[in-house]
C-alpha cells in the first residue's frame, strides 16, 4: 500500500501557502520556473535556491518552507502533483507521472447510499475540489495516457463537472478519461449532448446496475426509482455514442442475480461497450457491512461463470476485476484484469509461492488480510 | 462472527423499504401454445421478440391485470418486457430501442444483388427450373451493357453493405463477364466506399485454375451444391457421366487449395430421396470438414407443388426430416465437432438477439425487392430468385422491369414490388398479427403466391406457415429445456 496522504507532518511551515504544486528533483531548475513547484530532496541533496515548498526526505532543520516527509513516500518522483493544506500541514498525493492508477475526487456528495460503497459520502460543500483540480490539471504530464473520475456523484456538480472534462480535454489531450458515476443524471439529455458536444472522444461512463430486479438496486444503492432513472441514462449517453461500462459489484445481494442481469443486459443494452464483475472492497460502508456482504466467490464462481458465458456470446466484452485468480476458475482467468490501483494493492505472504501471481489482481490492502485464509497458490 | 454483525448496518433501510409497485400494464404482447394441441404452456411475446413460456393460469391471470406483484412469474414477464409498472418505465423506452434495432434492415434497403450472368448449364436438375444446357451465348449470356446497368442500379442503394451473387445456369460458364462485372463494380466503390462483397453459386465443375486464382485474388467467396453421399448427390442432380459428386468434391478441395478452407461453402437442396437420409447428408459435409449445413426445406417452385393439401404434407414431412437432422447435428457438436445448422441459426438469431438477418424470406415488411433484388441473363429484373424462376415457367408476375429500358424509380416504385410488399405485411395480415412468433417470422410472398395464387397466403393451409411455426416451437422446446441441447444452440447466434 501506498500512503497518498499525511497530515500534522514536521517542517518549518512559515510562509508554505495552501496550493498545488508539481514535484520536481531538478536543484538547478531556473528561478522563474519555480512558481507551483516543490523541490524533492533526498540523499543530502541541498538547494541551491529557493522553491515555494521542499519536500525533504531527510533532516530539513536548516531548509525554509520544508516539510518533513515520511519515508514512505519516497516513491514520490519527478511530475507529479500534490496539493498542500496549511491548516492540517498535509499532504495529499493528487497524481503519480508514472502511475497508470490517477483518479480524480471531484466531490464527496451523492444521491446514492450504497450498502457497500467503499467512499461514504458526504454532505458538505467540497466545492474547494474542484478547484483544485482545475489548478491541479495543468501541471499534470501532456503525455498523460489515462484519468479517472469518481466520487460522491461527480454529475452532481453540473456546470462544475463539465469545466473539469474541459480542462482534461484541453491539458491532458492524450488521456482516456474514466468516469465513474451512477447514471442517473444523465436522464437529463443536455447533459449528454453537453459531454459529447465539450469532451474528450475518448471518455467512458462505469455505471452499476446490480440487478435486473429494480426493486434489489434500488435497496443496493439505496434510493427510490434509482434503477429506471440510470436505465434511462445509460440509453441518453448511447443516443450521443457515449461510451458505457456496466459495473457489477459482486455481494450478498447481487451475486444470486447475475445470470438474469447478464441476460437482461445482452437483450436490452447491447449497446454497452463493457461489463466488469468486480470483487468487494473492506472500506467504508463495505467494511461496516462486511459479514452482511461477503460472500467468498468460490461460492458464486457457477453464476458467474453464467453471466460471463451470456455476455461473451453476445460478444459482449466482459472482464472480471479485484478477483483473485485462485478463486475463480480457471477457465474464467482470459476474463480477468489487474484491476486494483497499484497504491492499494497487496499480496499476502501465501501468494509468495504462486505461479499466477504476476497475472493475478492481488487483493485490495483492506481485505488482504481477510484473505489470507482463503488463500490457494496456483502450482 | 456473531449473528448481529452479520445484519445490516442501521443507517440503512432494508429491502422492504423498496417494494413492487401494486399496479402493472400490459406491453403489446401474442400468445400460442407451447406444444400445437397442448393448452397448459404458452409462448407469450412482445413485439420486439422477448419471450416467456408460462402456465395456462399465469397467463389467464396476466391478462385479466389480475397477477400479482409478489409472484415470481411478475419477475419473470417485468423483465421480459411483457409488462410495466412505475419502477420500470424505462421499459417503454427500451422495447422502443430494440424495435427500431430490428427493423432497421428495412431503412437499410436493398443489400443483396443477384447476378444471373448466364442461364447456360452441364447440369440437369431436375429440381432446377431455369438452367438450358445450349450453347447459344447470345440467347442466354448477360451481356457488358446490362451489366453495366445493373451496376449502376446496385450502387443506388443506400446500404452501407453491397453484395453481389453471381448465380446461372453456371455462372462459371461466363467468366469473361464475372471478372467485368467484378473490375467495374470495384471501380465505382473507390468513390462509394461501400463494404462490398462478392460470391459465386457454382458447382465447380467447370472452374479452372485461372478462375479460382481470380476468385483468389479478388476475395470471391465461392458456394456450391452439395445434396448429400454419391448416390443421392447424383440422383438430384444428373449430369452426362453420371459423376456429379466426383466432380464437386474435386471442386471444392481446388477450391479450398486456391481461395481458402472456409471460403468454400455448400448448401443442399431437399428432394424427395432425401427425406430418410438426413444423418448421411449430415456425414458428408462432416466428412468433407464441413461446420455448417442448411437444411434447406423442399422448394414449391417445380412440379413438386400440386395441391395445398399435398404442400402442407411435404411441410410435416419436411420437418420431421429437419428435427431428426438437427438432433443429429446437436450430437456432432457434442462429440467435439462443432457444426452449426444454418437455419436454425438465422432463427435463433432472431429469437434470441436485436440482430437483423438479412435473410430475405424472413422479413416484413417482405425481402423481395428491397434485401434483395435480382437482374436476369436478358436484362429483366425481378424482385426475387424464386420470382425469375417462375418467369421461366411462364409467370411473370414478380417481374419489375428491365435494366436497358427501365430507371432505378420505375423499378422500386412498380406495382409489381409494392403490391406484394403491402399485401404480405405480417403485421396486419390475419392469423399472423395474433402469433406468437411474428417477431421472428417473415412474409413470403413468392411462396404463397406459387402455392395459393395470393401474396398473403392463407396460412391454415400454407407450407411455410406449418413448418416455421413448428420449428419454432421446436427451438424454443429446446432452449427452455436447458441443458447442453440449449448451450449449443444458443452458440450458433
Amino acid at each position: 500500500m501506498i500512503p497518498l496522504f499525511a497530515k500534522k507532518l514536521p517542517g518549518n511551515h512559515e510562509g508554505i501557502a495552501s496550493g498545488v504544486f508539481r514535484v520536481t528533483e531538478n536543484l538547478r531548475l531556473p528561478i522563474a520556473a519555480r512558481s507551483q513547484h516543490a523541490l524533492l530532496l533526498r540523499n543530502g541533496n541541498q538547494p541551491d535556491g529557493e522553491f515555494p515548498l521542499h519536500l525533504c526526505l531527510q533532516d530539513a532543520t536548516t531548509i525554509p518552507r520544508s516539510l518533513r516527509l515520511p519515508d514512505s513516500f519516497s516513491y514520490l518522483s519527478e511530475g507529479d502533483v500534490l496539493r498542500y493544506q496549511s491548516h492540517e500541514q498535509a499532504v495529499r498525493v493528487l497524481y503519480r507521472k508514472t502511475s497508470p492508477h490517477n483518479s480524480l475526487l471531484v466531490t464527496e456528495q451523492c444521491n446514492h447510499y450504497c450498502i457497500m460503497c467503499s467512499q461514504p459520502p458526504r454532505k458538505i460543500d467540497d466545492s474547494y475540489l474542484v478547484d483544485e483540480l482545475l489548478n491541479a490539471i495543468p501541471l499534470m504530464s501532456q503525455d498523460t495516457a489515462s484519468i479517472g473520475i469518481t466520487g460522491g456523484e461527480p454529475t452532481l456538480l453540473g456546470e462544475r463537472f463539465l469545466e473539469v472534462l474541459r480542462s482534461l480535454k484541453y491539458n491532458l489531450p492524450a488521456a482516456s478519461i474514466h468516469v465513474l458515476s451512477n447514471g442517473r443524471n444523465f436522464t437529463k439529455l443536455a447533459l449528454c449532448k453537453a459531454i459529447s458536444d465539450q469532451c474528450h472522444r475518448d471518455i467512458m461512463f462505469g455505471i452499476p446496475i446490480y440487478s435486473a430486479t429494480p426493486e434489489r438496486h434500488n435497496f443496493v444503492v439505496q434510493a427510490t426509482n434509482a434503477w429506471d432513472e440510470t436505465i434511462e441514462g445509460i440509453l441518453n449517453l448511447k443516443r450521443y455514442g457515449i461510451p458505457v461500462e456496466i459495473r457489477v459489484v459482486l455481494h450478498s445481494q447481487t451475486w444470486e442475480g447475475l445470470p438474469e442481469l447478464a441476460e437482461f443486459l445482452r437483450r436490452n443494452l447491447t449497446m454497452v461497450n463493457q461489463v466488469a464483475f468486480m470483487g468487494l472492497e473492506k472500506m467504508g460502508f463495505g467494511s461496516a457491512n462486511w459479514n452482511y456482504l461477503f460472500v467468498n466467490p468460490r461460492e458464486y464462481s457457477v453464476a458467474i461463470d453464467k453471466a460471463v458465458r451470456i455476455l461473451a456470446r453476445a460478444r459482449i466484452p466482459v472482464f472480471l476485476f479485484n478477483l483473485p485468480l485462485c478463486m475463480i476458475p480457471p477457465h474464467l482467468h482470459p476474463f480477468s484484469k489487474q484491476s486494483i490501483s497499484d497504491w492499494k494493492n497487496d499480496y499476502p505472504e501465501e501468494c509468495s509461492s504462486c505461479k499466477a501471481k504476476p497475472h493475478c489482481c492481488g487483493f485490495f490492502s483492506s481485505t488482504a488480510e481477510f484473505y489470507r485464509k482463503h488463500v490457494k497458490p496456483i502450482l | 462472527m456473531d449473528a448481529q454483525a452479520q445484519q445490516l448496518s442501521r443507517r440503512f433501510s432494508a429491502e422492504a423499504g423498496y417494494p413492487r409497485p401494486g399496479s402493472y400494464r400490459l406491453l403489446p404482447l401474442n400468445f400460442m401454445a407451447a406444444a400445437a394441441g397442448d393448452t397448459r404452456r404458452y409462448i407469450v411475446s412482445n413485439i420486439c421478440g422477448d419471450y416467456a413460456v408460462v402456465r395456462r393460469d399465469t397467463l389467464e391471470a396476466l391478462v385479466s391485470g389480475n397477477l400479482s406483484s409478489a409472484s415470481p412469474e411478475y419477475e419473470l414477464l417485468r423483465r421480459k418486457h411483457l409488462i410495466f409498472d412505475d419502477a420500470t418505465r424505462s421499459t417503454l423506452n427500451l422495447v422502443a430501442a430494440k424495435y427500431r434495432t430490428r427493423t432497421r434492415s428495412v431503412a437499410n434497403f436493398t443489400g443483396l444483388f443477384l447476378f444471373v450472368v448466364t442461364l447456360r448449364c452441364n447440369h440437369v436438375c431436375p429440381y432446377c427450373q431455369v438452367s438450358r444446357v445450349s450453347e447459344d451465348r447470345e440467347a442466354f449470356d448477360m451481356t457488358e451493357e446490362m451489366a453495366e446497368k445493373a451496376l449502376d442500379f446496385t450502387f443506388r442503394t443506400p446500404s452501407s453493405g453491397i453484395k453481389i451473387e453471381f448465380q446461372g445456369g453456371e455462372p462459371m460458364l461466363n467468366f469473361p463477364l464475372i471478372q467485368f462485372i467484378v473490375q467495374r463494380a470495384k471501380a465505382k466503390n473507390r468513390a462509394a466506399g461501400k463494404d462490398l462483397q462478392f460470391v459465386a453459386a457454382t458447382n465447380l465443375s467447370v472452374a479452372t485454375d485461372q478462375m479460382l486464382k481470380f476468385c483468389a485474388e479478388e476475395e470471391i467467396l465461392l458456394s456450391t451444391s452439395l445434396d448429400g453421399p454419391a448416390d443421392l448427390h447424383n440422383a438430384n442432380r444428373p449430369k452426362r457421366g453420371n459423376n456429379s459428386y466426383e466432380l464437386t468434391i474435386e471442386g471444392i478441395r481446388k477450391a479450398r487449395k486456391a481461395i481458402g478452407h472456409h471460403r468454400v461453402g455448400a448448401l443442399m437442396t431437399t428432394t424427395e430421396k432425401s427425406l430418410h437420409r438426413v444423418r448421411d447428408i449430415v456425414d458428408t459435409y462432416v466428412a468433407h470438414d464441413f461446420h455448417q449445413i442448411f437444411l434447406r426445406p423442399l422448394s414449391p417452385y417445380g412440379d413438386a407443388i400440386r395441391t395445398k393439401a399435398f404442400d402442407r404434407y411435404t411441410a410435416e414431412r419436411w420437418v420431421e426430416f429437419y428435427k431428426e437432422g438437427l438432433d443429429y447435428i446437436l450430437d456432432r457438436n457434442k462429440r467435439g465437432y462443432p457444426m452449426k445448422e444454418a437455419y436454425a441459426s438465422i432463427l435463433l438469431t432472431r429469437i434470441l438477439t436485436n440482430h437483423g438477418t438479412g435473410f430475405v424470406n424472413l422479413q416484413s415488411p417482405a425481402g423481395i425487392g428491397i434485401a434483395g433484388i435480382v437482374f436476369n441473363y436478358d436484362g429483366d429484373v425481378y424482385a426475387s430468385d424464386e420470382g425469375r424462376m417462375a418467369a421461366e415457367r411462364g409467370d411473370k408476375t414478380f417481374r419489375l422491369g428491365n435494366i436497358l429500358s427501365n430507371s432505378y424509380e420505375e423499378i422500386m416504385l412498380s406495382d409489381s414490388l409494392l403490391e406484394p410488399l403491402a399485401a404480405s405485411l405480417l403485421e396486419s395480415a390475419p392469423m399472423c398479427h395474433e402469433c406468437a412468433f411474428l417477431p421472428y417470422c417473415g412474409a413470403d410472398p413468392d411462396y404463397h403466391h406459387a402455392t395459393q395464387g395470393d401474396f398473403l397466403g392463407h396460412k391454415a393451409f400454407s407450407g411455410f406457415c406449418a413448418k416455421n411455426m413448428e420449428i419454432f416451437r421446436h427451438l424454443i422446446g429446446k432452449l427452455e429445456a436447458g441443458g447442453e441441447d440449449a448451450d449449443i444452440l444458443r452458440s450458433w447466434t
